[in-house]
């Protein structure tokens, strides 16, 4: 396409210095959506009980595993000087089930005696990037306290607990209590009250 | 030769003007970077972040995440539509004093619009037709098909449906939506997404005052009950003098040397409710609207302020929307619209012509979505319209020059297969078929869009729509006077094809560049039949537009929003080889707002640069630039919002194409003006 008058010239080099200012103007900035999904999942912590939860103590941080390609980059970095029922939360990045496996193996071996169950994490976060492996994930945490969320279409339909899904260009999300109860965790009705949707 | 040569003139002046523009929007980025640092030198930028981690799950449930539904009919990422998508939101609309649709659509890349002191119409990628009455931009409220059925009309001036302060979010859908929705989705596909009654949480009362005794008031009320129910009700009054005007094509003894006194007078009013409750959606809308006309169009006497039109339009809506299990996604409605225009036209005594329409017109649709696999996402559905009256007249005291009674039905059914291909190609199918007066119209559509960088989206998009003519089209005639009907007319077509490349400068910033072209073939035209004089519509243009958008958009963790776009097309009649009357090649466009006192006081600054446009007689509507200001405080007391805008800042004297019903070539729109406005919410 040619360009003709000089004010053309003109008009996009005015743009390519707004783009050029505001480029430099804008910091990098966190999506948004996994922002709010990242407190969402902070607040899980604090509305979901772990048979665990009795004994574990200070020193026994909440451990939320995300597995998958990341797309919270940044947003978990508030959550480090937080605590959830007294205790610190730790945000560990699996790319793989298999290191998912690890995760449960040396856990087992580091884990602190007073605990029984071999644990993994306490929140298992699937990313989209896993969709494909979803059955086999859920099968490797099956009947083990471990609080799965995604946002996967049809998640708690495989098997999940919580689902993240966008109504109206709002994350709301739905609990299976039927998933809940085979790892032997207590959604509570706070939690419950407010999920989109509740299957049973 | 000399068409050349004016052009060559219009070119000088063009840069001259362009220096200007180019300072102006200099001092606007340089303002809008300088400001929010110096009031707050010290403030944390963490701190402009809101704090999600402190937030309850009831805040974070409302916070905003940017999808947009529109493009495929449901809910996907803008980054995921097979289209072209800005969205704007109720903060844009706030905080830019946006006061009618038409103010919102100005600001989005390639659209602009053309006033005449009677009607507003909008055009877009150089397509802004004489005589179209924005029936080729399809306008949906909530997904309700808000165009009439006599001129497939939606105004977007002061005879719109909604107070803009009722909206949530408008998504603008560029291209043709055809394959998912049917006639009137030519060029593109506008989604306007009301607000809810949470979203008001009480009483809402709203009181403004503009020059040239321009008042406005809105009443809105708004709860989410504990039972789940979410009702919104509003009422909205608008009326204003108007100013004295001057139109030296009238500068005469006879006609009062020009000048038009009390003759911009309008007047409007708006009602609008929602009901939601569990899975379905009850709404009802309703726009009065009178406006007198200046002009003196269609010969009419100058200075006579009794020469008017009014605009009436409304419609019921009930929708149920339902997702099982996520597997299947459900959504039906029906509904039901009303229209009815009349028109007083003051002539040399003792003559009066009146002129009317009025449509009626009910109709059900309903959608599915659903999951197959891993990788398909199917939706399909069918629509039903039967219109129940679409007629039109026109008469004096001497005689009925026009009767004309129709009815008519059209439906549609559609397919759309979204395929994930892989992680990074996403392949988006579908068609329409659609039967409209006996006569039926396929409408495929094919986007592929691939994941180039996980910033970076690059989307190819092939589309064809078509518009059927509508009633006032093929049968409008007022006896021999200035206009007769052509029932044989056929559907405009359109095919496009278009390239998109969308980059995330920043998580926060968002840059888009697209190339398109357009080729239009029998596009229904207003004509002159030499035979007699008389207008009449036919199909004859072929017609091929060609051209680029750039466009930033994003928000700066300071709060700086900003939205910068140029546009140029090159529109082409294939037969006379000339551009379009009213398409300008180009435009540039400066949307920044910027927190003065943070989370209280804010600046919107909005510059608009349209490119000049051919009238009818082949002169030139001046290219101009547009500046308009708004300062915006929120809370300045508990809960009052105040918001003060000076529109077209700088005084600059510029004016729209006329049409053929005018005297003036030019119509000449309004100087630097003002609008004050204050919000109170009861909580």
């Amino acid at each position: 396409m040619k360009l003709k008058s000089n004010s053309t010239v003109l008009l996009l080099a005015v743009i390519a210095l707004i783009c050029a200012a505001a480029a430099a103007h804008a910091e990098p900035d966190s999506q948004q959506e996994y922002q709010i999904k990242a407190a969402f999942l902070y607040n899980f912590l604090k509305f979901v009980d772990w048979p665990e939860d009795e004994k574990a103590d200070a020193n026994n941080p909440i451990i939320l595993a995300i597995l998958g390609k990341d797309p919270f980059e940044k947003a978990f970095d508030p959550v480090k000087d937080k605590l959830v029922k007294g205790r610190k939360v730790v945000v560990k990045r699996l790319s793989s089930i298999a290191e998912l496996k690890k995760l449960g193996e040396t856990a087992k071996a580091r884990i602190d005696k007073q605990i029984d169950a071999p644990k993994k994490c306490n929140l298992l976060f699937v990313c989209r990037s896993e969709k494909d492996a979803l059955k086999d994930i859920l099968k490797a945490v099956a009947h083990q306290p471990v609080l799965t969320v995604s946002d996967i279409d049809g998640f708690i339909e495989t098997g999940g607990i919580i689902n993240f899904v966008t109504d109206e260009q709002k994350v709301r999300f739905e609990v299976s209590t039927a998933a809940a109860k085979n790892a032997k965790l207590k959604v509570r009705s706070q939690l419950l009250r407010l999920a989109k949707k509740v299957i049973k | 030769m000399i068409y050349q040569k004016r052009k060559q003139d219009c070119t000088a002046s063009t840069t001259d003007r362009s220096k200007v523009a180019l300072l102006a929007i200099i001092a606007a980025v340089a303002i809008a970077l300088t400001v929010p640092s110096q009031a707050a030198p010290d403030v944390d930028q963490q701190a402009d972040e809101p704090d999600y981690f402190n937030m309850s799950i009831e805040d974070l449930m409302r916070v905003n995440v940017g999808t947009v539904y529109s493009a495929s009919k449901y809910g996907q990422k803008v980054s995921e539509a097979p289209s072209s998508v800005t969205v704007i939101t109720a903060d844009d609309i706030q905080k830019h004093g946006y006061r009618t649709f038409a103010d919102i659509m100005r600001s989005i890349p390639g659209f602009y619009t053309t006033y005449d002191r009677n009607y507003t119409y909008l055009g877009v990628r150089g397509f802004g037709r004489p005589g179209d009455y924005n029936s080729r931009i399809l306008i949906l409220i909530d997904g309700y098909r808000t165009n009439e059925n006599v001129y497939g009309a939606t105004y977007i001036g002061g005879a719109f449906l909604l107070d803009v302060d009722l909206i949530e979010r408008v998504e603008i859908v560029r291209g043709p939506g055809s394959s998912l929705y049917g006639s009137s989705a030519f060029f593109a596909v506008i989604n306007i997404i009301t607000k809810a009654g949470r979203d008001i949480d009480g009483i809402e009362l709203a009181a403004a005052a503009a020059d040239n005794q321009t008042y406005k008031q809105r009443y809105t009320y708004g709860k989410q009950f504990a039972g789940g129910a979410d009702l919104l009700l509003s009422f909205s009054d608008y009326h204003s003098r108007g100013d004295k005007l001057y139109f030296d094509e009238f500068d005469a003894a006879a006609t009062n040397y020009g000048i038009a006194r009390h003759a911009d007078n309008e007047k409007h009013y708006n009602v609008f409710s929602k009901l939601i409750y569990g899975d379905f959606t009850v709404q009802g809308a309703f726009v009065w609207r009178q406006k007198r006309i200046p002009t003196a169009p269609w010969g009419t006497v100058f200075n006579d302020n009794r020469t008017r039109t009014r605009d009436k339009t409304g419609f019921l809506s009930v929708k149920y929307e339902h997702d099982f299990d996520g597997k299947l996604g459900v959504m039906a409605r029906a509904y039901y619209g009303a229209y009815h225009y009349d028109g007083r036209y003051i002539y040399p005594e003792p003559y009066v012509n009146y002129d009317y329409a009025q449509g009626h017109w009910m109709g059900t649709e309903l959608r599915f979505t659903k999951r197959l696999g891993k990788r398909h996402k199917l939706i399909w559905g069918g629509e039903w319209q039967t219109d129940l009256q679409q007629d039109q007249g026109n008469y004096d005291i001497y005689g009925i020059y026009l009767d004309d009674e129709r009815e008519s039905e059209h439906w549609g059914i559609f397919l759309q297969d979204e395929y994930q291909a892989t992680d990074k190609l996403t392949v988006v199918a579908g068609a329409r078929r659609d039967v409209y007066w006996g006569k039926a119209a396929t409408n495929p559509r094919l986007a592929v869009i691939y994941k180039l960088a996980r910033k970076s989206t690059l989307k190819l998009l092939y589309g064809e729509a078509f518009r059927a003519a509508n009633v006032y089209e093929k049968y409008y005639g007022d006896g021999g006077w200035s206009q007769k009907g052509n029932p044989g007319l056929s559907p405009e077509t359109i095919k496009t094809y278009e390239a998109v490349l969308e980059h995330d400068i920043h998580d926060n910033l968002r840059g888009t560049a697209s190339v398109f072209m357009y080729e239009i073939e029998d596009l229904i035209t207003a004509t002159t039949d030499p035979d007699d004089g008389l207008s009449v519509f036919q199909n004859i243009d072929e017609v091929k537009a060609r051209g680029f958008e750039l466009g930033i958009d994003g928000k700066a963790k300071n709060g700086v929003r900003t939205r910068a776009s140029y546009s140029f097309v090159k529109t082409e009649n294939q037969q006379t080889h000339k551009k379009l009357g009213n398409s300008p090649q180009d435009m540039a466009k400066l949307n920044i707002i910027a927190p003065i006192i943070k989370d209280k006081l804010f600046a919107a600054v909005e510059l608009q640069h349209v490119g000049e446009r051919e009238t009818l007689t082949s002169h030139h509507a001046d290219a101009f630039l547009l500046a308009n200001l708004t300062i915006f405080g929120k809370n300045i007391a508990k809960n009052l919002d105040a918001s003060f805008t000076v529109y077209n800042l700088f005084d600059k004297t510029y004016g729209d194409p006329g049409f053929s019903e005018h005297t003036q070539d030019v119509i000449t729109q309004n100087g630097r003006s003002f609008w004050a406005e204050l919000t109170y919410r009861f909580k």
